[in-house]
């Protein structure tokens, strides 16, 4: 059977079973439209927040992302795990004992403010927005590459699979789908790393082998990539070029960042327990970590790979690079997307790749005869090529198309769910109409998740030409904004409304106008350049000063004006221990 | 020594825990990551293993450990979720999932009712009902200094739901010294009572 056809077999079928799920758990009222009806066992939430979490970044550009960064990708690997910590130990159980439906009810309900309120749903949507537009962006390009149809029409195919699931089944159907969508991605990403693993070190594990030996040549995998990159001009794969304080601020930032998306958030109020929602978040590291602890893994392994495959001998010898006829299947195939290509400059015939923007070595390749770099990898190619450079079979190659659709469904979905919890939630019940009735709360959520998937849809199909420049602020914005108040919220019993408020504002307003003012080069004059920077601290880094200049500003803000009522203290003791978070619904009955 | 609250054994256990996550991500990962890295640990540079691999693991392992930890501290302090109702098996997932179905379309008509308008109604409408114990305590409603986030160490248990539910024989107790001592009968075939807590305490 072609390629093409497993291919649409293969999805076609991960599609049915999502729909299929979706079916069978659809939302009966919103407490299942919102949390899921808060009954979801601590595994399966554990799985779905991994599927939630990983998008089509994490599937498709990590590990490509790592393979060109080596040392400085370790900010991606600790930030997006180490987030989970925070969140388990500051955030998770008590947010679930807490007993409701959004995280900007629970800032509207801690500040007793709807300006509070207010602030934390503008946060939110500006993060999920931002985050959902990419997602929508991955699930056009992953359709147009291996189903051979356009992007418009892929982006309609998924926009119609997630209007089906996420607007029947809020999160109850969210969460079920998450659960397959995730056995979906994880096969389809472990699969080719242990063939790609065993092939190159003779280990199966991915996590081991590219701590191993290569198999032929005997000497360490790091070792000879070291070696053979620093060759070429490139610098050494296990030290970073990224200054100390950016890669402490960066991770922080991620780290923080993190545990403040609404939408990992959310997933632990849909436990049954309090105790569950410390060990879900565990679960949710450990399968998010089978991912993130392969990815090093399969980059290491790749740049090895391409490496060696275009610098066949010597360096500077005049026979020691690829001749372009003689290239591998694999390499012509990911011409023709155009993510891999090839510019004979000194009109040899073979291919040189080295790093052309090294002075140093720019001048002694010039000896050699080489007029600049020859080959441009997108990295994207490093996961999505891995099954045919290891020359699996079709299936696999058609699986990896499955697992980066269910990798951006599953995120995209979370995320409308998000948006769409807040303004039926937060804003049309919260704020504009407290007497809405249940049914039409659940019809305005619903209605909501659909214009949120339009939105996303257009904005995944026409991306204004920021979005690359903007994925920064989901995390920054998360970090500043709403992670120091919920944390304030539970861990101090002083901070009120006017500190939260304003140290939500401060942080807000530092960490945009900062990624903006660099990002968007406001002053051509003063430009994105590590000597510009405050402190040293680039803007994918800055949201963590932000979320400190949040805390410091709430607290002395708070110190100054009135204390919060007494029932918000209250409030604060009852979240803080576990006990009867399980009759939170019952008791609201009898009030 | 006197016997630490609730919270503050919480905070601790915490402290500790993000002790161990700063020093592994940002210790060893990042700020000793050169030195570190002159240690080979099988193949890999022992700082670039930690920032890659090591790191995770241990992020793993603390979440665990933690939420291990917390569930023997709510038992021993009687204020994990299986203590409220005698009745209750815990971890019979049946009995969970029982009151959920009515309440999720029961719940919010009720919910609409008690605050009309108001985002700030909530609250005290959220606490209602438990007016008894956290009125009828007034030394630690005192208590919240001035930012102090753990001050108020005799308040555990008593803004307790629990005492809404009625659950006497629990809330009854908090005679001065008993701080501890209460629930453990509640929990003795627990894990909890290895504590040696002193079952005749009420």
């Amino acid at each position: 059977m072609d390629l093409t056809t497993l291919t649409y077999l293969v999805v076609g079928a991960s599609f049915a079973l999502y729909i299929g799920i979706a079916f069978w758990s659809r939302a009966q009222g919103t407490g299942d439209f919102y949390v899921a009806g808060k009954h979801v066992h601590p595994v399966a939430n554990g799985m779905a927040t991994a599927a939630d979490w990983m998008s089509a970044a994490s599937f498709i550009s990590m590990a490509g992302l790592i393979a060109f960064l080596g040392y400085d990708g370790s900010v991606y690997l600790m930030g997006w795990t180490g987030g989970y910590v925070l969140l388990a130990l500051l955030l998770a159980p008590y947010l679930r004992k807490f007993g409701k439906y959004t995280v900007p009810e629970f800032i509207g309900e801690r500040y007793y403010s709807r300006t509070a309120r207010v602030v934390a749903v503008v946060c939110l949507i500006v993060i999920s927005f931002t985050y959902v537009a990419g997602q929508m962006r991955g699930v056009g390009i992953v359709f147009s590459r291996f189903l051979g149809v356009d992007i418009t029409t892929g982006l309609l195919v998924g926009m119609g699979v997630v209007f089906f699931y996420a607007v029947l089944g809020g999160m109850k159907g969210i969460t079920y789908t998450q659960v397959a969508q995730y056995c979906v991605l994880i096969f389809a990403y472990t699969v080719p790393a242990v063939f790609v693993s065993l092939q190159v070190t003779g280990v199966a594990i991915p996590q081991i082998a590219f701590g191993s030996t290569v198999a032929d040549g005997g000497a360490w995998l790091l070792v000879t990539l070291d070696r053979i990159v620093t060759d070429l001009g490139f610098p050494a794969y296990t030290s970073g070029t990224k200054s100390g304080v950016d890669v402490f601020f960066i991770t922080l930032a991620l780290m923080i960042g993190t545990a403040g998306l609404p939408h990992v958030v959310v997933r632990f109020f849909t436990v049954p327990r309090v105790r569950d929602a410390r060990s879900s978040a565990g679960y949710a590291l450990l399968f998010i970590a089978i991912l993130y602890t392969t990815a090093p893994g399969v980059g290491a392994i790749a740049r090895l790979n391409l490496t060696t495959t275009m610098q066949t001998g010597e360096v500077g010898a005049p026979d020691g690079n690829l001749v372009y006829e003689e290239r591998p299947q694999w390499f012509r195939t990911w011409e023709e997307t155009g993510l891999l290509s090839f510019t004979d400059r000194n009109g040899d015939g073979r291919i040189q790749y080295y790093n052309d923007a090294n002075p140093e070595f720019a001048e002694r390749a010039a000896q050699y005869g080489w007029e600049g770099n020859e080959l441009t990898v997108d990295r994207d190619i490093i996961v999505l090529a891995n099954p045919e450079i290891a020359g699996l079979p079709n299936w696999v190659v058609a699986l990896v198309a499955a697992g980066g659709i269910a990798a951006a469904l599953s995120t995209a979905a979370g995320l409308l769910l998000v948006i769409s919890a807040a303004i039926s939630h937060d804003i049309a019940k919260g704020v504009l109409t407290p007497r809405i009735s249940e049914k039409r709360e659940l019809l305005v959520g619903r209605i909501s998740a659909g214009v949120a998937i339009l939105m996303a849809g257009y904005l995944g199909y026409d991306p204004p030409g920021f979005v690359a420049q903007v994925v920064a602020f989901a995390f920054g914005i998360a970090a500043a904004s709403l992670f120091p108040a919920i944390l304030l919220g539970i861990f101090s019993r002083r901070v009120n409304r006017e500190g939260a408020i304003v140290g939500m504002l401060v942080g807000l307003v530092f960490t945009v106008s900062y990624i903006v003012y660099f990002k968007f080069g406001v002053d051509p004059a003063y430009g994105n350049d590590p000597a510009n920077w405050l402190f040293g601290i680039s803007p994918e880094g800055i949201g963590a000063l932000g979320a400190m200049l949040n805390l410091a500003v709430a607290v002395s803000v708070s110190a100054v004006t009135a204390r919060p009522p007494e029932e918000v203290r209250e409030l604060v003791e009852h979240i803080r221990i576990p006990l009867g978070a399980r009759q939170a619904p019952q008791d609201r009955n009898g009030s | 020594m006197k016997p630490r609250t609730y919270w503050q054994e919480n905070l601790r256990l915490v402290a500790g825990c993000l002790a161990v996550w700063f020093v592994v991500s940002f210790g060893f990962g990042i700020v000793l990551v050169d030195v570190l890295n002159r240690i080979p640990l099988g193949g890999f540079r022992l700082g670039f293993w930690f920032a890659q691999q090591g790191s995770i693991y241990v992020f793993l392992v603390l979440i665990f450990f933690y939420a291990w930890r917390m569930g023997r501290l709510d038992r021993k302090h009687g204020v994990d979720e299986g203590s409220p109702q005698p009745g209750s098996a815990r971890g019979n997932p049946s009995q969970e999932r029982s009151p959920q179905p009515g309440s999720a379309r029961g719940n919010p008509s009720q919910e609409r009712s008690p605050q009309p308008g108001s985002a700030r109604g909530n609250p005290s409408q959220e606490r209602s009902p438990q007016p008894g114990s956290a009125r009828g305590n007034p030394s630690q409603e005192r208590s919240p200094q001035p930012g102090s986030a753990r001050g108020n160490p005799s308040q555990e248990r008593s803004p307790q739901p629990g005492s809404a539910r009625g659950n006497p024989s629990q809330e009854r107790s908090p005679q001065p010294g008993s701080a501890r001592g209460n629930p453990s009968q509640e929990r003795s075939p627990q894990p909890g009572s290895a504590r040696g807590e002193p079952l005749e305490d009420d």
